[in-house]
């Protein structure tokens, strides 16, 4: 017996190697071509408290970390009673036998305890390899390739010695041949394996944001820390200078996104990344970026506001911020990416759109996806489209920075373009960049900076529809909620019942008629999105037409929909 | 060698008559002639403020920024564009109030720019209000019954920060000033020149007078390269030194980070597929 999705979570306590055992099954799956999408929690404590790592993993694409557990691993009784609740119907459950036996309904649960301790101690005199043997266990239950994991081991454990590496690998095997000899292949875990295998890499929503920026060819990074973002800088820090590029920290966000816009003055792109708080401090220099026409790229991963509000939880409320936030009117362009591989491709799009267009463009992540790891196609560099900002070619003089266009697009001098020197200020100015304080000015300004966004629409993938478009109801989303309402469409196909799906990824200039196109003459739309106020349906609220009612799914509790929510509501309003 | 009127915009400054600011922009551009500096390689940078609308007296790029940024809108062109020659202007209210954050930073750093401070411990810009170089008890109309903060010392904090070329100058003595900056100018490191120029429309307590009699050069034993000895000189209370306080060499942000770039000849995009392959 086979399965083509399995959701599995490993618990225990903390410096259990909870999260090793799970790196490695993940690494092992997706070298093996299986897409999957993995979750995880530290306990706050530096030492003591409980580890959990969630692995979804199936042989065709996923959009969610899944609902319900199908197989735990649980290394003491405190794990198992912290999960039993989250079981589907069916679920197992590996246990360590030589610690303890689970309480359950045998009819319902199946248990398949591994004596891991008593192994590790007795057959190794080693109980660190505790781990390993579960490791090697898992891959055989879950018919992984074990020559991965030993590769992986070995280049994990080299630096300790090679007496480490020997021990670990005893280990490893041991666990696999135990599970060959006393279980057989009568399990059912075995995964079927994908039919096409791509090639396939791991990578977080805060990775491929910074994969992406750098597949753009980014080479200028300014940041300051801040969950859940820290990790787009530090892999800037990491890797930026490999290809001849800086990372600086700077000391807070005011001094981040001015400097990005210091450097992208002087001809490069460049970026910054944060979180909402930074984002709030950074709202005068968007409005200088947008003023002075710089492009400048700023990711912005939501956590729960306001305030410092729950720094490490999930939440997509800063849609407002982002679309709205700065004083003046002010050009601006958001992107909300809905996935992974999302954050990778517009990335690049973001880049395009502020160098093309010379204005601030805000790329809204969230915590959900920034922190998960997922499996996304390994990116081709050559099918990468660059657009790059208009240069001034020299010629006719004195230079006229902000020359009208019909695109409202001016080509830009840089410095060290003799002929080109200009002043560009915060201050409202006239076509050659000197302060003006006439309304006359200031309209035809006003006026030439929105018109640039014109084509905005033409360069961005603005929306992902999904599921069936005639049907009478519809789920309307954005961010990573998109992965939700994806899945609960496909759930409800699956079962008969068609549901439109559309998630709005160019959040800015919002594409109101295209959402409106996908509402009309819908009986219902659910929107759906983490936050309290329902930010994005207060766009659209009224201005449906007469037959379509708009509900809305809000949550503010720190976590992903799951997606029975989502299965429930849709259900509900179809009746 | 260039001449200073090349360096001139045809913008006429905005600042009242009489104001200290004009023999800083004098004096500014018979530095940047002596320099011999090419004007399209020269950025001028710049926050908010009566003396912050010095870029578009320049005729060189410029970049007027918001209040109290210039310094890190500065770093952000200098680490992209080391080549270039990046000078910041600015006064005591952008540069020790709103934007002292940054100056302390910019400072620590090293980074490879002159700022150029016009210090007349006033906001004149939004009509005459206390600023943190403003004297205990000095009334304006933020301040009617006196100022009840004690003043800044910018070059104390300039110099513990990590400034490396620290010095003050008079707008009434336009030839020293001019000296200052130029080597403010060759220095390498971040350089900071704190000009006492008066605001004569608002403040009529520090004046072109006061500021002189309040003030004398640094003795001529003055050793430039002795931290402590500047510190001292510049926490002195009783008289404000004029010169040059500190000069040292160190090495400047842009070394730290050109030091970490990779030099193994790959091309770009064959790192970043190696970087991609290391995430499988």
């Amino acid at each position: 017996m086979a399965c083509n999705e399995l959701v599995i979570r490993i618990a225990g306590e903390a410096g259990e190697g909870v999260i090793s055992t799970g790196d490695f099954l993940t690494r092992a799956a997706a070298r093996a071509g299986f897409h999957l999408i993995t979750f995880k929690t530290f306990p706050a404590e530096v030492r003591g408290g409980h580890s959990v790592f969630q692995l979804r993993v199936s042989s065709d694409q996923v959009f969610t970390q899944g609902d319900g557990i199908g197989l735990l691993v649980a290394m003491n009784e405190d794990s198992f009673d912290k999960h039993k609740e989250d079981l589907i119907h069916g679920a197992k459950v590996v246990y360590d036998s030589s610690v303890y036996t689970p309480e359950v309904d045998e009819s319902v649960i199946q248990l398949i305890g591994i004596p891991f301790f008593a192994l590790a101690r007795d057959e190794l005199q080693f109980e660190l390899g505790k781990n390993m043997i579960a490791v090697g266990a898992l891959a055989r239950l879950l018919n992984l390739p074990l020559g991965e994991i030993s590769i992986m081991l070995t280049k994990k454990f080299r630096r300790k010695g090679e007496r480490i590496v020997q021990r670990n690998e005893a280990a490893l095997e041991l666990g696999w041949e135990w599970v060959k000899k006393n279980l057989g292949d009568e399990i059912g875990l075995y995964l079927t394996p994908p039919r096409v295998k791509e090639e396939l890499m791991l990578a977080t929503g805060n990775e491929a944001v910074a994969l992406g920026a750098m597949a753009y060819g980014l080479k200028h990074y300014f940041g300051y820390p801040i969950t859940p973002a820290s990790e787009i800088m530090e892999f800037m820090a990491l890797h930026l200078p490999k290809v001849g590029g800086v990372m600086l920290q700077a000391e807070d966000e005011i001094a981040s996104i001015a400097m990005a816009i210091g450097a992208s003055f002087s001809g490069v792109p460049a970026m910054t990344a944060t979180s909402g708080p930074g984002l709030s401090l950074m709202s005068e220099a968007l409005g200088l970026a947008g003023i002075v026409e710089t492009p400048v790229v700023i990711a912005n991963v939501q956590r729960a506001g306001p305030s410092t509000g729950m720094p490490t939880k999930h939440e997509q409320s800063d849609l407002y911020v982002s679309m709205f936030g700065g004083h003046g009117d002010l050009p601006r362009v958001v992107i909300a990416p809905v996935s992974v591989r999302d954050c990778f491709e517009q990335m690049i799009v973001a880049f395009n759109v502020a160098e093309r267009l010379q204005l601030p463009v805000i790329v809204l992540t969230d915590q959900s996806m920034a922190v998960r790891t997922q499996t996304i196609p390994m990116p081709r560099l050559n099918n990468v489209k660059r657009e790059e900002r208009l240069l001034w070619e020299g010629g006719e003089e004195p230079y006229l920075r902000f020359e009208p266009t019909a695109t409202g697009v001016t080509p830009v001098a840089i410095p060290g373009m003799k002929g080109g020197e200009h002043v560009v200020s915060g201050l409202e100015q006239s076509e050659e960049g000197r302060p003006r304080y006439d309304g006359e000015t200031h309209a035809r300004m006003t006026e030439k900076r929105f018109r640039k966004l014109k084509e905005v629409p033409s360069m961005v993938d603005g929306l992902l529809q999904f599921g069936e478009p005639n049907a009478d109801v519809g789920v309307l989303t954005w961010g990573s909620a998109a992965g939700e309402a994806r899945e609960a469409v496909k759930i409800l196909a699956s079962r008969g019942q068609p549901v439109a799906g559309l998630a709005v990824r160019l959040l800015s200039p919002f594409p109101m008629n295209e959402v409106l196109d996908f509402m009309a003459g819908k009986k219902a739309v659910v929107v759906v999105e983490m936050n309290y106020q329902g930010q994005m349906a207060s766009l659209i609220e009224g201005r449906q037409g007469p037959r379509t009612k708009i509900h809305k799914l809000n949550q503010v509790t720190g976590v992903p929909f799951r997606t029975g929510e989502i299965i429930s509501i849709l259900e509900e309003v179809a009746r | 060698m260039n001449s200073p009127n090349m360096y001139k915009s045809a913008v006429k400054p905005t600042w009242c008559a009489g104001c200290g600011d004009y023999a800083v922009l004098s004096a500014t551009l018979r530095a940047f002639a002596e320099m011999g500096w090419a004007n399209e390689e020269i950025v001028a940078v710049s926050g908010i403020g009566c003396s912050s609308r010095f870029p578009f007296f320049l005729k060189t790029y410029g970049f007027h920024s918001i209040h109290g940024r210039a310094l890190p809108v500065a770093t952000g062109i200098k680490t992209a564009r080391p080549e270039l020659n990046v000078v910041a202007f600015g006064g005591d209210g952008d540069g020790f109030a709103i934007g002292a954050g940054h100056f302390v930073h910019t400072a620590r750093r090293n980074v490879d720019l002159t700022y150029i401070v016009m210090d007349n411990h006033i906001y004149g810009l939004t009509k005459g209000q206390t600023s943190p170089t403003s004297g205990l008890h000095f009334k304006t109309k933020s301040s009617p019954y006196g100022n009840v903060e004690f003043a800044i010392h910018p070059l104390v904090a300039a110099l513990s920060s990590g400034a490396t070329y620290v010095a003050r100058g008079l707008s009434s003595d336009p030839k020293t000033l001019k000296e200052l900056f130029l080597g403010a100018m060759q220095h390498r490191g971040f350089a900071m020149v704190d000009v006492l120029s008066p605001c004569v429309t608002y403040n009529k307590v520090d004046t072109f007078k006061t500021f002189r009699d309040r003030s004398k050069p640094l003795p001529e034993d003055h050793d430039v390269t002795d931290l402590i000895g500047a510190l001292s000189m510049a926490m002195d209370d009783t008289v404000m030194h004029t010169g040059v306080f500190y000069r040292a060499e160190k090495p400047v942000l842009g070394d730290h980070l050109e030091a970490l770039k990779s030099k193994d000849g790959r091309e770009w995009e064959e790192i970043i597929e190696g970087i991609l392959r290391g995430m499988t």
